[in-house]
Formats: structure tokens, sequence, C-alpha cells
């Protein structure tokens, strides 16, 4: 069923909302769903994964088990952990705390420990390795603090895993979950002018197109009653704050960032700027491919599987966020 | 030996960073350049063979150098495995990386020797003998896989390995469900729990018998622990060399005709300031000295670039000294036994002294190191500038006495003390600002501040030992545009 929905997506990031998520078991159904459909899959992950137990929470996790011929991008330190019959592709010279990040091809079926780089722009190149080397389908395993993961020039769709060991109230877990899909499903921006790149906020009034690094500069331009506020690079709560000094002048105004994994606002600074403006867009998209929800909490405040699910499902329906939502409980039992 | 500091003050450290290196190794060898000692002229003279060859090849073969360098990129650094050959099992990844360098020895050794060099004790093999050990299937493929062929238990065991996965695989083995998970299999009565603790083992012995080969492979390896060593080394070796040549060509540096009985730099340039000159829009004059043992003394105008004179033949003999073209029209030196430069640039706060006392100390220890010398290179900048000027002249003087009686040294002194020159065995000076120019130069300041560099001539020519320093620090007070208030005070 997940995997019906990646679709043409090559390159996918699993995100995990907190540890024990659920995002292993998830990647290992996607793992089995590409072996049966003959893709030649790839798989890496910042920061480090796979692990027996869990190095935080010392809880027993499920590990991630490949067939032969899938390819792996994992800190040299971590080949040992796993029991694959390996071949070894590529040294990449991209180094972590484990060791230099190692391309090998699973030569027979096996568990493997995946650790890759920690930098976005290591794991564009690592992708790209990847793909140079065969692989047909990429996944890359994450945590939601590592955002820059939903950034479309890493990857082209994005599965959010949510459950339980997220908060004992489930009412957090699910207006934060969906909070962040709503970030992930925002709608694509259409500029009708030519953007200056190098500036940090640029609006739209009509014909004409006002950029500058300061807010204040936009105000003339605002004031006319501009289409849109286009900010580059990071929009934190710091940013939201300058442009809230203006937010009498934003009514019909969309704010659009370059691409969700800039959108590093709390809900409560979103939730603000939403009031004042007409609505939030991206200039890139990457595509939601679905939310994933684990009724199991590692830390023993499990959640009624069908009210989970159910809760999620309704939130994601108020936000007009509009994503399959699968519990991965099920998807083990199937 | 000058510091780190100095090489940096002197633009040697900028010589260095502009050498284009390939491979870590040749990085490691230029991070600390050779210096040739005196009786290693004959090394140092088969060096700058090396580079002149180089150079040939670089003007005369391009494509076949630019062959050369492609190849020579991917090689790393790997002299840590190789020598663990024979003393560990190595790991996958150490044996992946001797397989990738023995592959990439292969395609270097023929487009090196079809080059035709002629270059001393630079030889690059292929190792072929030690490619069949690491690749006995002889596919030369660039990965690593300890092959089935090694050994038969190896070969059943992943064989069965093979079986036992298509069986899982039937099952549809979810191993996320691994605690309540007791399945029921389509194929045959194993259980999944069974099949799985077959697999476990099984990957348990391949790992023990995959570990088992590595460690042949390692010792076998041994046997070309030697020679891996010998052409890694030879490769780190032909990288800096390359780098030094293709650096000379494109600087129209030259080699210079050392361990001679002379000592004459002409037209010398540094490449550093000339750097930092040409982003103010001016060009290095270029220095010229003949040396003799004994003390040669430097005088002429504040700004007139005494200091860049000493730095830059500082430089180019340290160059020549570490095997390295030398930027000069020509150049012949002798060998020296080390170089030695005493300047402002000191650093003598944290030792808690005085800028003089810091300074005398130096200048003290230099002068025992240098006593059973037979040719080290001293270049005083500006000695004893801390001091008042009746004494800092005396005690310049006194260190010109000094070393003409030595008679080892060959002393560069740059002062605008009087009556030091008169001393020395030779006498420069920097042109500085000529008399006829002093009117045109204030009247052009006024509307031009970069006025001064203009009329400033920061050419060396030698001069009569009688003649004292020139007196234009007035001249040049009034040309950078102090106060009208301190200058009406001026009194000489």
């Amino acid at each position: 069923m997940l995997y019906g929905l990646i679709g043409n997506s090559t390159t996918v990031s699993v995100i995990g909302m907190c540890k024990n998520a659920g995002k292993t078991t998830a990647l290992n159904k996607l793992i089995r769903a590409c072996d049966a459909h003959g893709d030649v899959l790839g798989l890496t992950s910042i920061g480090r994964d796979g692990e027996r137990s869990d190095l935080v929470t010392n809880t027993k996790k499920p590990e991630i088990f490949v067939q032969s011929g899938t390819v792996i991008a994992t800190a040299a330190g971590l080949l040992d952990e796993g029991d694959i019959s390996r071949e070894i592709l590529e040294s990449t010279g991209i180094s972590t705390p484990l060791g230099d990040i190692i391309i090998v091809r699973a030569k027979s079926a096996g568990f493997v420990q995946i650790g890759g780089p920690s930098m976005t722009a290591g794991l564009t190149i690592i992708r790209d390795r990847l793909k140079a080397v065969g692989c047909t389908r990429v996944f890359i395993d994450g945590a939601i603090s590592r955002k820059s993961l939903g950034a479309p020039q890493v990857a082209d769709g994005v599965i959010l895993c949510s459950g339980a060991s997220y908060d004992v109230d489930m009412r957090k877990t699910v207006s934060d979950t969906v909070y962040i899909s709503e970030l992930f499903s925002l709608p694509i921006y259409k500029p009708s002018q030519k953007l200056p790149a190098d500036k940090k906020y640029c609006a739209i009034a009509g014909e004409s197109v006002i950029a500058a690094d300061d807010i204040s500069e936009l105000a003339p331009g605002l004031k006319s009653g501009a289409e849109s506020l286009i900010i580059r690079g990071a929009l934190t709560d710091k940013t939201a704050a300058e442009i809230l000094n203006y937010g009498r002048l934003l009514g019909g105004t969309t704010i659009v960032a370059e691409d969700a994994s800039r959108l590093l606002l709390t809900r409560a600074a979103y939730q603000k700027l939403c009031r004042f403006a007409e609505g939030f867009a991206v200039l890139k998209g990457t595509k939601l491919i679905a939310v994933t929800v684990n009724p199991f909490s590692a830390y023993g405040s499990h959640y009624d599987e069908t009210a989970f699910s159910s809760a999620m499902q309704n939130a994601a329906d108020e936000a007009y966020v509009s994503v399959p939502i699968i519990n991965v409980a099920e998807v083990c039992n199937a | 030996m000058l510091n780190s500091n100095q090489l940096i003050s002197i633009g040697f450290r900028y010589v260095l960073d502009e050498l284009e290196l390939l491979t870590p190794l040749g990085a490691e060898l230029a991070r600390h350049p050779k210096y040739y000692a005196a009786d290693e002229l004959c090394e140092l003279k088969k060096e700058q063979d090396n580079i002149r060859e180089l150079m040939r090849a670089v003007i005369e073969d391009t494509a076949g150098i630019n062959a050369l360098m492609r190849l020579l990129m991917p090689v790393k650094d790997i002299r840590r495995s190789i020598e663990r050959c024979g003393v560990i099992t190595l790991s996958e990844v150490e044996l992946f990386e001797i397989k990738r360098f023995l592959l990439q020895l292969r395609l270097i050794a023929p487009a090196y020797k079809a080059l035709g060099l002629a270059l001393n004790d630079i030889e690059i093999e292929s190792l072929d003998g030690a490619l069949d050990i690491i690749d006995p299937d002889g596919t030369r493929s660039p990965s690593f896989y300890v092959s089935d062929k090694n050994s038969k238990r190896l070969a059943d065991i992943r064989a069965e390995r093979k079986k036992l996965d298509e069986k899982l695989r039937q099952a549809s083995f979810d191993p996320t469900a691994l605690k309540h998970h007791t399945a029921h299999t389509d194929s045959g009565a194993d259980s999944v729990d069974e099949l799985l603790s077959r697999r476990t083992l099984l990957a348990a012995e391949e790992e023990s018998e995959n570990a088992r080969l590595r460690g042949e492979i390692s010792n076998a390896l041994a046997e070309y622990k030697t020679a891996m060593t010998d052409n890694i080394n030879a490769l780190g070796k032909l990288d800096y060399t390359l780098a030094k040549a293709r650096l000379a060509c494109s600087h129209n540096a030259v080699i210079p005709v050392v361990g001679s009985s002379d000592f004459c730099m002409s037209g010398m340039t540094n490449p550093c300031f000339a750097a930092s000159l040409a982003d103010k829009g001016r060009d290095f004059v270029p220095v010229s000295l003949r040396l003799t043992r004994g003390s040669t003394v430097i005088t002429g105008a504040n700004m007139g670039g005494k200091s860049m004179a000493i730095k830059t033949l500082a430089l180019n003999c340290m160059l020549a000294m570490c095997g390295f073209a030398v930027f000069a029209l020509s150049a012949e030196l002798p060998m020296m036994d080390d170089i030695y430069l005493l300047s402002e640039d000191r650093e003598d706060a944290e030792a808690g002294l005085s800028s003089f006392g810091g300074e005398i100390k130096a200048f003290d220890k230099m002068l025992r190191e240098t006593r059973s010398m037979a040719a080290p290179l001293v270049l005083l900048d500006e000695f004893a500038r801390g001091t008042n000027p009746h004494e800092g002249a005396a005690l310049v003087r006194a260190a010109a006495k000094l070393f003409n009686s030595r008679g080892s040294a060959y002393a560069v002194i740059a002062t605008h003390f009087d009556g030091v020159a008169k001393l020395a065995a030779s006498h420069y000076r920097v042109a500085g600002l000529s008399a006829a120019s002093v009117e045109t130069l204030l009247h052009e300041l006024a509307t031009d501040p970069g006025a001064l560099a203009k009329h400033m001539d920061y050419g060396l020519y030698p001069v009569s030992p009688d003649e004292d320093p020139p007196r234009d620090a007035v001249t040049i007070c009034r040309a950078l545009g102090v106060s009208k208030e301190f200058e009406a005070l001026i009194d000489v």
C-alpha cells in the first residue's frame, strides 16, 4: 500500500517525528515492496539508524533488512554491525565520526546499519552516486530535526512517520504532526515576475518587484497591496516577528518560502502570520507521500490504535491536508 | 632556520600554496619542503634536473602531462594499510583501497613510461602479482569482494545462504515482526524462526571464513609491501616535482646554479608581494644583488622597499635550497648551511621581553649558531631600530664588522643608520625620491594621494661605501599628509 503511493518519486525521505515513530517499520515494508517490484534500491540516512537497540532510549528496535542487490551508503565503522555478504563499490571520502561513507552492494539478504552523512551537501552527492551505480529508487532515513531532508534538492517525496513515542498526549502528537504535514503540503507559487535571487525579501505588486534585505524598505510595496512576499533562506520566528511589524499591510498577500525545509517557524508564529496574510506557499514543493502512525510507544504510554488513526485523519481534514494516513501496526501485520 | 611566521612573511608559504598538488602524498611533501644541507649538493642537483626535465615536458608534451595528471588525481594515501599487510588482517575497505591503488598504478605506469622522461629516482611500475592476490578472478573490476575462488568452503556457505534467502523471501519474512510472529511458510515445514536462526548462523560462518581469507590475502600481500611503498612514494614525489615544474613554467622561474662560489641574484621577484601590490595597481620592482662573504649593506629611504628587498632575497634563497626554481632572471648561489632573518615581524611579547631585548637575544643566538657554519645567510632588517640612533648605529656597525671579520657568512644588513656602509664589503641603496621630483611630488599630492608611490624609485643600486643614507624622512612625512601644526615644528 505504502509502495503504491510513492508513484514516480525516485528519492524518498522517510522522516520520523521522533525516535521509535515506526520509521524503520515503514522502511522495511517499502524495501520488501521494492524487491517485489524489481527496483534496484539504494539506502542511506542522515545520521545513524538501524541499531538493534536504540542508543538513546535503549528500546528494542526493528532493524533494516535488505535483499541481495540493494546498494547501501553507510559509515565504514558500521559495516561490521550488519550481516550481509557485501561487495565494496566505492569509498566516497565523505567523512563521519564512524569513518568515511562507503558504498556497498549486498550480495546476500541480511541486516544492515545505516549511518549516512550529517550534511545535506554530502547527502545529495551520495544520492547521485547511488543513482550512478544503478539504483532506480533511493530511500533516505532521517529524523525531523534534520529538516533539510525534505528539501527538494535532496528528495522528491517525503514520508512522515509519527507515533505514540512523540508525546504522552495524543492531541499534541496529532497537532504537531499535522502542522508539519501542512508545511509539506503548501501550494506551489509561480511568480509572475522574475525574482532577484540575492535579497532576503521580495514583494510583487502587479508589474513591480521590490527587493531588499531589510523589510522596512518593502513597506511602500506592501502598502500598495502586494500579491506576494517572497522570503529567501530560513523563515524563523525572528523573521516572522519582523514581518509581523507590517502585519496590517499583509491582507491579500501570500507569504512564500523557497521550500518547506526553510520553514523553521514554531506553530504559534506560523498561525499568527496566517491570520494576517492571505496564506502560505512555496517556490519549490516536495511531495508529501504519506503520514504513518504508530500507536505503540517505546516509553509504555500506548495510544488506542483506532482513536489515533482517526484523530490524525480528522485533524488533517480540518487543516485541508489531503494525505493518506497509514497505521504501521497494520503495515507490519499485513 | 626560518620559523613558520617568517616563512609566511617572506612569501614562501604563498609560493607553496600556489603549487597545484594532485595527491595527498604530494601535498604532504609540500607541507614541509626538504631543505638540502650543504653536503647534499648532489641530491639538490638531481632534484633540479627532474624539474628541468618536467618543465620541458610541460611545454613540449602538454597532452601527455595532462593525461598523467588526470591519472594521479584519484591516488589516495594508503601507506598505513600497506604497512599493515602481513601484520594484521586488513578490513574489506582497506583491501578495496589497495585494489584501487593497484588498478590505478596499472594505468599510471604505462602513461608515465610513454612520456619517456629521464627522471632521477622516480620509478613507477605496475604490480600485477599483487593484483592477482587481491583479484584472483582477474576481473580487474574497481570493487572489492572476497572471491568464491579463494575457498570452497566460502563458496558452499554462500550457495547455501542464497537458497535460504530465497526461502525467507518466499515466506515473505517480515523482520519488523520478529517478536510476535510465529509464522507459517508455504514452502515446506521450516518455520520462519528456524530459517532465521540458520541464516544468522550462516552469516556468522561466512563472516569468519571471510575474515580468515582476508588474513591470507593480507599475508600474501606482505611480499609486495616494499614494492607498493616504493611506488606510492614515487607517485608522491612525481606529483610534488611536477607541481614545482608547472609553477616554474607559469611564473617564468629559472633553475638556479647552486654550489657556486659566486652569489649573484639578478631580477628577483616575489609573487606574494607582487600580488598584493597588483591589488593596489602597482608593480613589483625586481631586485638584483651580488653578495660577497662578509657584510653587504642596504640603505635607503623609509618606505623605499628595503624590507621587501631583503625578504625577496630570503624567499628566493630558501626556494633554491629547497630544490625549487627561483623567481629571478638569473641566479647563482653557494650552498648555504642555513638562512637567518631578523626583522620587525618578531614576536617577543609572549616571552616578556621588550622588542629590543628580544631582538638582541635572537641576534646572539644566531651568532652562536652560525659560528661554526661554512656559509650561512644572515639577513638583518633594521637591526637595533628600537633603541637610540647613536647607540643603535654603533650596534649595527659592530655587526657589520663582526661578519666581515668572520668571513664565512653572507650577511645583508638593511639600515638607515649612518656610518655603517663604509664598513661593509658592498653597499646598495634603494634610490628613493629623487631630488628633482620632491617639489613636483608635493605639488601633485594635493590632488593625488597615490603620488608618493609614483615618484618613489624602488630600484636597488650599488653605490660607493662612503655615501650616507638619504635624508627624506621629513619629505615623506609631508607626503603622507601629516598635520600642518606638527610639520611647522619639525626642525632638522
